[in-house]
């Protein structure tokens, strides 16, 4: 079915409606402009405006907007009845979802990240200390078998060799007073 | 890329001249997702006049949504900074009580 080419036409001309201004477009000179705005207040069930729309139905001087404001106000006194309300409905949508939900969900990604923290610093941990336990194992074993495997640097001429004998540390030699050092 | 205007202007041109429900529905869900409140009156015209009870209901769904939003909007632009910054505030405190009484237990 297509449609009559002049529908629409006020909300192409003008795409900007504000809604703070429909109280007001219920009261255009145009009844074209009233039937649109009660059409709008019956879609979303604005049941704050259901006063004005009754006030309508008695006192427009457009008996076709009259038959609309008729319908309106059924559909408004239907959903009043029914207990909706635009401000809760709207309170309901939006603000649930931004304290409570958001909330939790905050909280909720703190304390994964905190969890995850946990779970980094005991996997360095782990790494660590698996770290540690090879070097020690390569700090003990190559003695034994370096000496083979590896064979000591060779000894420039005329040097004394390299040795792996020596003191186990050089506090000896601190010990000592440097004595090599001294000039006799 | 096109403006919100000009996007309303050719959803409610599809719209104005879709032939079936099917191409109705698509012109208001695409409308829906733009938020523009001027689809507004080409979806009360349609929640009031279209024969087929689906569309009616889509386009009701669809009006509502987009007036909710413009009338959150309405009210948020009213709020103070200062309330806003309290609430800010008020929120943080809180969880910084949870957190703290997450820790000592």
């Amino acid at each position: 079915m297509a449609r009559r080419p002049d529908l629409f036409i006020l909300s192409i001309m003008d795409t900007e409606l504000d809604i703070r201004a429909l109280p007001q477009r219920l009261r255009d000179p145009d009844p074209r402009v009233r039937v649109e705005t009660l059409r709008i207040l019956a879609m979303v069930e604005e049941t704050e405006a259901l006063r004005a729309v009754e006030w309508m139905t008695a006192r427009d001087p457009e008996p076709g907007v009259r038959e609309v404001a008729l319908w309106t106000a059924g559909i408004l006194r239907a959903a009043r009845e029914r207990g909706h309300s635009t401000r809760e409905a709207i309170k309901a949508l939006y603000e649930r979802r931004e304290t409570e939900d958001r909330e939790e969900a905050f909280l909720a990604e703190l304390e994964l990240s905190l969890t995850d923290k946990g779970k980094n610093r005991a996997w360095h941990f782990a790494v660590e200390q698996s770290y540690q336990r090879q070097m020690e194992e390569l700090l003990r074993t190559p003695r034994e078998e370096n000496d083979e495997s590896v064979p000591a640097l060779p000894a420039p001429d005329g040097a004394a060799p390299l040795s792996v004998d020596g003191p186990d540390d050089f506090s000896d030699l601190l010990d000592a007073g440097l004595t090599f050092l001294r000039v006799k | 890329m096109p403006d919100q205007d000009t996007t309303l202007k050719v959803w409610l041109g599809r719209l104005s001249s879709a032939q079936d429900s099917a191409t109705r529905a698509e012109c208001i869900r695409g409308l829906e997702v733009l938020g523009h409140p001027g689809a507004l009156p080409a979806l009360g015209e349609l929640f009031a006049t279209d024969p087929d009870p689906e569309t009616r209901l889509l386009a009701q769904q669809a009006g509502k949504s987009i007036y909710y939003s413009a009338v959150r909007q309405a009210w948020m632009s009213g709020v103070s900074s200062g309330n806003e910054q309290q609430k800010a505030a008020e929120a943080l405190a809180r969880v910084q009580a949870n957190k703290s009484g997450r820790q000592s237990s």
